[in-house]
């Protein structure tokens, strides 16, 4: 049993392995699906341990949201939207004691564009002196399931970012009227891995950082 | 047979040998039977040479403080076997900064293949299997730790698979060399893929299953089912694994009946769980002795007193004085006591 049994271990090892980079390969054939430059306000360094010499870059995205109450939810993720992604909003209002799960959905961002002027506007209005200059200018303004449409309707690849990411919503009961609130929790994968080669670029405290995404809208480092 | 059953069973003739020697002493001290010198002549040598043959052939321990090392061992090995693995964790994080993909890549690959010929190799020269398992952790580990960062460097969207494939891989070498911690930590993955794949077909993130705990109990249910099919050394195992994915997902689900499937109200959905965690470790403990599996039977009895504490918690904390609830509690512990005594003497 020792032998067939340690070849069937290494036959997992390897098949394994196969399926992971056929599909890394996949993603990158050809030319990338989309290709934007960002700066460390949207892919700061992320957190590493103190002996983990790789390098990384997390995504930080502004929710477009007040920073003050009355907080509002996406109003642009409204229950048609929500229905659109898979939630069943008729039964998350009925039992609001049910929370539905989260959804993955594709995630429509616009990067330095009229949705992060208005907030920077409406931040100004409420606190007056108001510095966006560290901040994230990446704001959400859409979602779907599918790619293609959202690649559609938002083709300029320099303002608008289309990434895969993961849709809550809850029942909020404190309105008048039960109404279904959704956010974007998270994007998919949150950090991105930068290679060896282009490591050295990342010390600086500032840095323009070039992401290329692929078939499988899974991102790279490709420049700097 | 597969080795390790073999072992045990020698194991298990050399323990009947020690007490068989030690209970004929006891008979002789008190005068109930004497051999004569003819014998006593035949006897003894049989003894030494079939323990000493028992030892030679499968390793095992012929007295008392060769099994309590024995068990120092398995303890060491377990730990140093964890030690093992987050240095070869920690030191790839250390070093991978500096090493091109390419060489991270192949890295990454080689080294569970290394692991698996050092199992080979190292369990053709032991048969107690102590570091064959030790070694074995750590093969586990390295492949564990070679999808997560093939994960990270090539930025994967995780998925349940590698769960999957983890899962099958501390299955397979469990059952090459007869290591039960491996088969533990398969089925643990394969405890996390069922759930996730099951949640994920619903169209929702795989890795929500944690809030739909009742998704972990089929795979217990599962994980138990197969106890009954699996080869006898590693059906404790199984038991004990599945048992423990459905008795944990029962004490979430006690607690919070809106992570349930179930589309009805919370509160209904919570007592129900609370009625059915009760039924489900008494049936542990009925199956533990049924079954004559002591770790089943614990584990039953240790559910179902967490489970009484609980609620007990529930009923009474918040409006008891302290020194009542705890006196309760007292006696309701000697009153299980005198019940597990009963249980005892009646199946005895």
């Amino acid at each position: 049993m020792k032998k067939p049994g340690l070849l069937l271990a290494a036959a997992v090892v390897i098949v394994s392995n196969a399926l992971v980079l056929i599909g890394v390969a996949r993603n990158r054939a050809g030319a990338p699906v989309e290709t934007i430059q960002l700066t460390q306000r949207e892919l700061p360094k992320g957190f590493s341990e103190k002996e983990d010499t790789g390098v990384s870059l997390r995504f930080n995205w502004n929710m477009g949201l007040p920073t003050t109450y009355p907080y509002s939810s996406f109003s642009w993720l409204d229950q048609a939207k929500l229905e659109s992604i898979g939630f069943n909003t008729t039964a998350a209002l009925r039992d609001p004691k049910h929370q539905p799960l989260p959804r993955p959905a594709f995630v429509a961002f616009e990067y330095n564009g009229p949705a992060w002027e208005q907030w920077v506007q409406a931040r100004k209005q409420e606190s007056g002196q108001f510095d966006p200059t560290a901040l994230s200018r990446l704001v959400p303004i859409d979602a779907g399931k599918s790619a293609e449409q959202l690649l559609q309707k938002y083709s300029d690849r320099q303002r608008y970012l289309i990434v895969r990411g993961v849709i809550r919503a809850f029942v909020n009961t404190g309105k008048a009227s039960k109404q279904l609130d959704g956010s974007v929790s998270e994007i998919l994968p949150q950090n991105v891995h930068v290679p060896p080669s282009l490591a050295t670029a990342f010390s600086a405290s500032t840095y323009t950082v070039t992401l290329a995404y692929g078939h499988r809208f899974e991102p790279g480092v490709i420049g700097h | 047979m597969p080795k390790a059953l073999a072992r045990r069973d020698a194991q298990q003739r050399a323990d009947r040998l020690r007490i068989f020697r030690g209970e004929l002493r006891e008979l002789e001290r008190q005068q109930v039977l004497v051999l004569s010198d003819d014998q006593r002549a035949r006897l003894e040598p049989f003894l030494d040479e079939t323990l000493k043959d028992l030892a030679a052939q499968y390793d095992i321990d012929t007295t008392e403080s060769q099994k309590q090392l024995s068990l120092g061992m398995r303890v060491i090995s377990a730990l140093g076997g964890l030690a093992m693995c987050a240095a070869v964790f920690l030191f790839f994080y250390r070093f991978w900064g500096s090493i091109p993909t390419a060489g991270q890549v192949s890295i990454l690959i080689v080294t569970p293949l290394i692991g698996l010929a050092a199992m080979h190799f190292v369990s053709k020269r032991e048969r107690t299997l102590y570091f064959t398992g030790l070694i074995g952790l750590v093969t586990f580990a390295a492949f564990v730790l070679n999808l997560i960062v093939f994960g990270q460097i090539f930025n994967i969207i995780s998925s349940p698979n590698a769960f999957l494939a983890w899962g099958a891989f501390g299955i397979v070498l469990a059952y090459a060399f007869g290591l039960r911690l491996l088969l533990a930590a398969g089925l643990v993955c394969w405890l996390v893929f069922i759930p996730a794949t099951i949640v994920s077909w619903t169209g929702v993130t795989w890795d929500s299953f944690f809030e739909r705990p009742e998704s972990i109990i089929v795979g217990g249910i599962a994980t138990v089912a197969a106890s009954f099919l699996v080869r006898e050394d590693f059906s404790g195992t199984f038991c004990l694994v599945g048992l423990l994915a459905v008795l944990f997902p029962l004490l979430e689900l006690w607690h919070y009946g809106s992570s349930s499937f179930l589309p009805l109200d919370p509160i209904a959905i919570e007592r129900s769980y609370q009625v059915i965690a009760f039924i489900a470790a008494a049936l542990v403990i009925w199956f533990g002795i049924r079954t004559d599996q002591r770790p089943v039977m614990n584990l039953g009895a240790a559910a179902f007193t967490i489970f009484l504490m609980m609620k007990f918690v529930d009923w009474w904390w918040d409006w008891m004085p302290k020194y009542i609830f705890f006196f309760i509690v007292g006696a309701i512990a000697i009153g299980l006591l005198m019940a597990f005594r009963k249980l005892r003497e009646a199946t005895a």
